[in-house]
């Protein structure tokens, strides 16, 4: 009975009680294997929170000692537009809508790939929207947008997302 | 390779850098665990981060089950549930009761995306569990538009107000990204009888920004069934009077719908309309009348409309977000009697008369702010409510002399309209005093125009003690104000006594009438409790989670109907003779009852490599409730009631598998049993088993075929153990009681099916 009961949690996937904010966390340094940014140097892989303390804490339990394309990961925290700096993504949790179009004005053309997951995020200029449906996370992709920040996103990935004209 | 990178995580509770090893593929096919909104004002959570015990049905568990209504719906999942279907009980034929934890219909609070739903403007005035009471329509809601059920199991009037005092239950209007279906069902009685005839749809338009427009709709027919026995009153005695399910026809629609600029715009409403046929006892032949020489079966038709419409606007900016709404809620229920006479006006005598009509509205207006400090979540908002509640005479010939028979008409000075407007300033503020530790207060004030004001408070408690058990406890006081229908209802009626032969006028009396002040010094007044729930969670792996969770509710002034009330001072007896009373009956808070008990549920689920898939749940349920104190003639059935009309015990045992195009579900109940008392006696009704099975196979990616049976064994509450008699007996009319929990009728066998559009 015992090892039938083990064989049951060792077989057993990730199927249930994993929060949304820790797939998302997880699934925005997945992504970033298939996106090229047109000015990367190579440096440490940054990732910026916008605002959000809980989104910054989450990210940086994941990323602890782990890389994303074979680099160190540095999670920033950004209060405000002025101080989103160097930033591989930027990552815009749900701030509301006019604060979302803010930050997006403030980023166009910066070579970043923005990723959010507000109501419209990718119609608002948003590159990457994360969304959950049926309680599993999908992406909503801004195609155009993109080629404004200049990221260019691997077939693969589109393949798999719901792609939106800009 | 893969189990053993998991193994940590499964083990050892939640680790989310173990899920960075998953392929971005298999991310994507990981269900995110369930959030909810009920509980806190800070926002969804997770279930695991609730500091109240919470539980969640699902669409997709709801489309297992093969009901097609919610009463049903959440009695075959929660066992602490109670919604008996009544039988010979006048307007609660047409409106189901229910409770939550053994408390009263009208001690929860139903929601709809949040906003308070109106209750039916019926109040229940036979015997049947929740005497006194009214209760929110559950059958205006279509299951079509639901994405899921929350149930709160804790006190919560200091955040929501007036009834969240067993529990509140929140139902989660779908929202965006979601897939139009169409579904059917048809089904009946083993015995034949109960057909059930069932069509709903669901419409989703999605609009840009992840705006939406959502309808439901459905139509639901629903035969009456009949486990009446033998009239023994005939010289040869046979069924005359049916005793089952009412013949009902529902129609409900709704709609959902958010639209994003700049800021949300939103609105959502829900209508329905029933009409209802149940019936009273027959009436015996008499060959000295010319109306129905050979007897007569009286019915009661009801009309019952619901209509509940919220719009509100709402943003988020700067960690600060707002939401002004609206909420409207009408009920109104018109009750005629067919196929009856009044014997006062002999011939002349209609056979059909309007009896009466009651109508409810409440309008609520909020606004709500909440502000996301770093550790710190401040919640806050003002309410302000008007309700409004009629009730109208009926036909003048159904109260003239001894009325129509089966249901006297309410009389001209029964009719009255009343209404009162309350506001309420309310706080929320959840602190994170560390990682694990969360500290959670709430306090809410409340003036009514009528009874004056109240206060209440919540202080809630969570420690994460290891990543997998979280200990949670919570100290809460509230109250549920008088309603309007309570305060306002009378029903005073001539009889003639079966014993002298004399007429007798009795019935229910006016809150504010003479003659209840006479009895009662003080006004109506609201009821207070006082709540204490301790529990834990306990996650031992990802996919296995217990609670255990403890609670103990006070009522105090609990508003209860007393029994017949005869003048004893000279005072009481003056007021009787002046308005030609005999006996008279009133609502006072008289009770103080207190309640407590335990749930324990453990979910397992578990996905084979396969990808085959097995749900188990295991729920039980004690609930137990004391009536302490009763003054006002408060009557030894109505003590039994409530102490003893509801099962203590309660099981669900849920499963479900799933592989490849197929799956089968398994409910597996136990309720515990119950008494009903008549005349001087209580009667033992035994605890009992049922099995309901459902299976479903799925031809197409959008078509499924779904076959199964409520209560497949066939299962009946035994009949009253030794009670023999005309009416109320295992061999009397009604074999059953009517606070059965789980019915009757017997087994229910469906097939369903449902196509994505």
């Amino acid at each position: 009975m015992l090892k039938l009961s083990l064989l049951f949690i060792l077989t057993s996937t990730i199927y249930s009680y994993t929060t949304e904010d820790m797939l998302k966390s997880v699934i925005v340094g997945k992504i970033a294997k298939f996106i090229k940014w047109e000015n990367d140097d190579g440096n440490d892989f940054i990732i910026t929170i916008y605002k959000s303390r809980r989104s910054k804490m989450f990210f940086e339990k994941v990323y602890k000692n782990r890389k994303i394309q074979d680099r160190r990961v540095q999670i920033k925290l950004a209060q405000t537009v002025d101080e989103i700096g160097k930033s591989h993504i930027l990552y815009i949790p749900n701030i509301g809508n006019r604060e979302v179009d803010e930050v997006l004005r403030s980023t166009a053309s910066k070579n970043i790939l923005t990723v959010g997951d507000s109501k419209g995020f990718a119609e608002r200029g948003g590159v990457i929207q994360l969304y959950f449906a049926s309680r599993k996370i999908k992406f909503k992709i801004n195609y155009e947008t993109s080629k404004e920040q200049r990221v260019k996103i691997s077939s693969t990935l589109l393949r798999i997302s719901k792609v939106i004209k800009g | 390779m893969r189990f053993i990178v998991l193994l940590p995580a499964l083990l050892f509770g939640l680790d989310s850098s173990s899920l960075l090893d998953e392929s971005l593929e298999e991310l994507l096919e990981i269900e995110s665990e369930l959030k909810v909104d009920i509980g806190s004002r800070d926002g969804a959570k997770e279930i695991s981060d609730s500091l109240f015990p919470v539980d969640v049905i699902t669409a997709e568990e709801i489309s297992r089950t093969g009901l097609s209504t919610l009463p049903d719906i959440l009695r075959y999942f929660i066992p602490s549930f109670n919604s008996p279907e009544t039988h010979i009980a006048d307007g609660t034929d047409h409106v189901r009761a229910f409770t939550l934890r053994g408390m009263s219909p009208n001690q929860i609070l139903i929601l709809v995306n949040g906003k308070r739903v109106h209750t039916s403007s019926l109040l229940h005035m036979n015997g049947t569990i929740g005497k006194g009471n009214s209760n929110v329509d559950l059958e205006m809601i279509p299951l079509e538009a639901i994405s899921r059920i929350e149930i709160l199991r804790d006190g919560s009037a200091a955040q929501y107000g007036s009834d969240a005092i067993s529990g509140a239950i929140n139902i989660k209007l779908k929202g965006a990204y979601q897939t139009s279906f169409v579904t059917t069902s048809y089904g009946k009685r083993i015995v034949g009888d109960g057909e059930v005839k069932y069509g709903g749809g669901f419409i989703a338009i999605p609009l840009s920004y992840d705006g939406f427009a959502n309808l439901s709709f459905s139509a639901r027919n629903s035969e009456r069934t009949d486990r009446s026995g033998f009239d023994k009153r005939l010289e040869i005695p046979q069924k005359t009077t049916q005793v089952g399910l009412p013949q009902t026809e529902n129609y409900t629609f709704s709609g959902n719908i958010e639209v994003n600029r700049d800021f949300t715009y939103y609105t959502n409403f829900i209508s329905s309309y029933r009409n209802s046929e149940a019936n009273v006892f027959f009436r015996l032949p008499d060959s000295t009348r010319t109306l129905f020489p050979n007897g007569f079966l009286p019915i009661t038709k009801a009309e019952i409309e619901n209509h509940h419409f919220t719009f509100g606007i709402k943003e988020s900016r700067n960690n600060l977000k707002w939401d002004l709404s609206n909420t409207s809620g009408y009920s109104s229920f018109l009750f005629d009697i067919e196929n009856t006479i009044n014997f006062s006006l002999g011939e002349e005598s209609p056979i059909k008369f309007n009896v009466g009509n009651f109508t409810f509205f409440q309008n609520s207006t909020n606004f709500d702010l909440q502000k996301q400090l770093d550790s710190l979540s401040l919640a806050g908002g003002l309410e302000f409510r008007h309700e409004n509640y009629k009730i109208e005479a009926g036909d003048i010939e159904s109260s003239t002399g001894t009325g129509s028979e089966g249901f006297r008409g309410f009389k001209e000075r029964n009719g009255r309209e009343d209404h009162r407007n309350s506001y309420a300033i309310y706080l929320n503020s959840t602190f994170k005093l560390s990682e694990d530790t969360t500290l959670e207060g709430a306090g809410r004030f409340e003036e009514y125009a009528d009874f004056g004001s109240t206060e209440n408070f919540k202080l809630a408690f969570g420690n994460k003690l290891s990543d997998s058990l979280l200990f949670r406890t919570s100290v809460s006081t509230g109250f549920k104000a008088p309603s309007l229908a309570q305060k306002n209802y009378s029903h005073i009626s001539t009889f003639s006594d079966t014993e002298t032969g004399n007429l007798v006028v009795k019935g229910t009396a006016k809150s504010d009438s003479p003659v209840a002040k006479i009895f009662r010094e003080k006004d109506l007044d609201s009821e207070k409790s006082e709540h204490i729930t301790t529990g834990i969670l306990f996650s031992p792996t990802q996919n296995l989670n217990f609670n255990l969770d403890f609670f103990y509710t006070k009522v105090r002034d609990r508003i209860l109907l007393s029994g017949d009330l005869l003048p004893k001072t000279e005072a009481q007896k003056k007021v009787f003779e002046e308005n030609t009373l005999s006996y008279i009956r009133i609502f006072t808070n008289s009770g103080n009852t207190e309640t407590h008990g335990i749930d324990f549920k453990a979910d397992f689920k578990h996905e084979f490599e396969s990808g085959s898939r097995i749900d188990f749940r295991t729920w039980y349920s004690y609930a137990k409730t004391n009536l302490l104190s009763n003054h006002y003639s408060g009557t030894e059935e109505q003590k039994d009631r409530i102490e003893r009309g509801q099962p203590k015990h309660s099981l669900r045992l849920l499963g479900n598998f799933e592989t490849g195009d197929s799956d089968i579900t398994l409910n597996l109940s136990r309720y515990g049993s119950y008494y009903q008392m008549i005349g001087e006696n209580s009667y033992k009704f035994e605890a009992d088993w049922t099995l309901d099975t459902n299976y479903r196979y799925k031809f197409t990616e959008d078509f499924s075929f779904s076959f199964g049976g409520i209560n497949v064994f066939d299962n009946h509450p035994n009949k009253w153990d030794g009670l023999s008699g005309n009416f109320y007996g295992f061999d009397g009319v009604k074999p059953y009681s009517r606070f059965s929990p789980y019915g009757y009728s017997g087994a229910f066998y469906y097939i369903k099916a449902e196509m994505r559009l």
